[in-house]
């Protein structure tokens, strides 16, 4: 297994992350990333970087799931509420062309700059800074506080896939400090998803 | 550094944490205050000890890194105990001593910055998550999502910005420059302070979210980033080696102070106009720390201190305020005299503590550019008119006799009291400051 047998999924399962609607969609795709980085982490440093990513991934979709549910489930008036509260994205909303766009813009500008400026010498710098750019986009362009969410996941992905690059051989601390950083990113997530949701579901408005 | 340092900084507060969550409230407080006295001990025991090695990792405390802890020892215990007094319904005794846990380990990881970094990035995490969760409104919710979405993108721009820097020293001369490595990690730190114009939490925080939770935010998170940018510096010194980048860090600071005052001035929510008048006082720490003089760091250090006991004061009060306005009890001024105290003296109205804070800063600015003083000293006057018109929108009639005050009352008027006159403490504990920031090789020797 060489390394472009891996970025390539890793690049479309993240456009699909990017782009998609559905949540369970989105909940694999982010698990599915975790994992395709831990694969290539396994072929460019060591294994028990790769355990720990993919350990951490499966973690994090763990705690965002109860969380995702909850905000999806419910009346068809509920679900309406939900996403005027959280400004969350619903099944016919015109943003998924833009952020697809955004997607591809994104896989282009890290294509480019990749070139240009190859910060790690030596490694494929196109995967990090692809994502990165592309939770950059999240954060910018959405106003979707989920989607806001998951650019904040790709982003500590991102720094954690350049900081292997420049260290290959992490420490025990530098692993376990990441991950539970990350871990409790998306626990904090999920817990400020269901309080927006549960505490604006008392106005009758959704205000 | 020895193994029962350790123990005493990270864990026993981790196992006070868990046992809070589970131990009544008395029980709970008293066993997180405990953890709080464990984390003084655990400092006080530390100094003078070797490096302890761990996993390949060597762990020790700086002079610089046990005043921080020291301090931040002695701010959660103030906040215990005002929650306490309060009689308030949140979970800080259980999420507290994982977080002074959290800021410990950070302090520890004196050659490892990435760790360092992560660690306070978990004790942003769990400030976050107690802003979310302390006011059942929906508004303090949106002021907790706001601060973990703005505190976790300053987090990965710090961790990434020390990625850089390993680049950068690897590779000196290559694609990564250090004005591209300062200007990353001035955009992660001015996100955890609040700094213009990436300021957006910290007014909302004070106008929305729950007392607690900002003071964590405010008062235990921003020393502890100022410990996390020195011992940066300490382990990277070529980071201030560029007289014209330092020179727009000091630019940044005087427009920060500059933009909190002024919009502490728009009329609006008296809460948020305080908290602008917070944000132009994080000016003075800016400026005096890129000066990168030993006065100037000092009074940085200094300033970042008494902000942070005004800040609480501040909160405590305007928070109580709010409250005694939904009371029974007759008004009485005493929370409104509290407020007005702990403004002059985050302005550093003389003779108030403040201005000792202020004066370090000013001096050590005045060196660099005379004008550049004027201008912060100009600016912490316009936030002195900002604080104190929103404080005149607050005042309300206080017919005489005023009743005697409650317990909480006593407890914010001591706060603000301690905040204006805590210069009045002796010259060594001030010394003990200035000695550990003589120990940082790269400031200049004035």
């Amino acid at each position: 297994m060489n390394e472009l047998t891996v970025l390539v999924p890793l690049v479309l399962v993240a456009s699909l992350l990017s782009i998609s609607v559905d949540w369970r969609l989105a909940l694999v795709s982010l698990w599915l990333v975790h994992a395709l980085i831990a694969a290539w982490l396994w072929i460019v440093a060591t294994p028990e970087v790769a355990l720990a990513k993919l350990i951490t991934g499966s973690t994090i979709a763990a705690l965002l799931f109860p969380s995702l549910r909850t905000l999806h489930s419910g009346s068809p008036s509920e679900r309406r509420q939900a996403r005027r509260l959280l400004d969350v994205h619903g099944p016919r909303t015109t943003d998924e062309p833009f952020m697809l766009l955004g997607a591809l813009l994104a896989a282009a500008a890290a294509i480019a700059i990749s070139q240009a400026f190859p910060l790690v010498e030596g490694a494929s710098n196109f995967a990090w800074y692809w994502l990165a750019l592309l939770g950059l986009l999240l954060i910018v362009l959405s106003r979707d506080v989920i989607r806001v969410g998951l650019g904040l996941l790709l982003l500590m992905n991102a720094v954690d896939l350049v900081d292997t690059m420049v260290a290959r051989n992490q420490g025990l601390f530098a692993i376990g400090a990441r991950s539970t950083v990350a871990i409790g990113l998306a626990l904090s997530l999920g817990l400020s998803w269901t309080f927006l949701h549960t505490r604006g579901s008392r106005f009758p408005d959704g205000q | 550094m020895t193994p029962v340092a350790l123990a005493l900084l990270i864990a026993l507060p981790l196992g006070a944490g868990a046992g809070a969550a589970i131990l009544p409230r008395r029980w709970a407080y008293g066993t997180a205050a405990l953890s709080l006295v464990a984390t003084t001990v655990g400092a006080l025991i530390s100094r003078g000890a070797p490096p302890l090695s761990i996993a390949q990792t060597e762990l020790t405390l700086t002079p610089i890194g046990r005043i921080e802890l020291l301090f931040v020892a002695v701010m959660s215990m103030a906040l215990l105990g005002y929650h306490y007094v309060a009689a308030r319904a949140a979970p800080l005794p259980a999420l507290l001593p994982p977080l002074v846990a959290a800021v410990s380990a950070g302090a520890l990881f004196v050659g490892d910055l990435l760790v360092a970094a992560s660690f306070l990035q978990l004790a942003v995490l769990i400030a976050s998550l107690l802003m979310i969760a302390e006011q059942p409104e929906w508004g303090a919710s949106v002021a907790g999502a706001i601060y973990l979405v703005l505190s976790a993108l300053g987090g990965v721009a710090l961790l990434f910005g020390f990625v850089l820097a390993d680049v950068q020293r690897l590779s000196p001369g290559g694609v990564v420059t250090i004005p591209f490595v300062v200007a990353t990690l001035t955009v992660g730190l001015a996100l955890q302070w609040g700094a213009a114009p990436l300021h957006a939490w910290l007014p909302n925080a004070f106008q929305r979210a729950g007392p607690a939770a900002t003071v964590l935010a405010i008062s235990l998170i921003g020393p502890a980033t100022l410990g996390l940018l020195l011992q940066a510096l300490a382990v990277l010194p070529q980071l201030v080696s560029d007289e014209r980048v330092n020179r727009f860090l000091t630019l940044g600071g005087l427009f920060t102070a500059a933009f909190g005052a002024l919009a502490s001035l728009a009329p609006g929510k008296p809460r948020r106009a305080l908290g602008y008048v917070l944000v132009s006082d994080l000016g003075f720490v800016l400026a005096g720390t890129s000066t990168y003089t030993r006065i100037g760091v000092a009074g940085a250090a200094l300033h970042m201190a008494h902000r942070s006991l005004a800040a609480f004061a501040l909160l405590a009060a305007a928070h109580e305020l709010e409250h005694e306005h939904r009371a029974t009890e007759p008004p009485a001024p005493y929370l409104w005299t509290a407020l007005l105290v702990a403004i002059a003296a985050l302005t550093g109205v003389p003779p108030l503590a403040g201005f000792a804070a202020d004066w370090a800063v000013l001096q050590a600015l005045s060196l660099v550019d005379a004008r550049l003083a004027i201008g912060l000293a100009l600016c912490a006057v316009v936030a002195l008119v900002g604080g104190l018109s929103a404080l005149a929108r607050l005042r309300r009639d206080y017919p005489a006799p005023w009743r005697a005050p409650n317990r909480i009352e006593t407890y914010v008027m001591g706060s603000a009291a301690v905040s204006a006159c805590w210069a009045v403490v002796p010259g060594p504990a001030l010394g003990a400051l200035h000695a550990a920031v003589t120990q940082l090789t790269f400031l200049k020797p004035f």
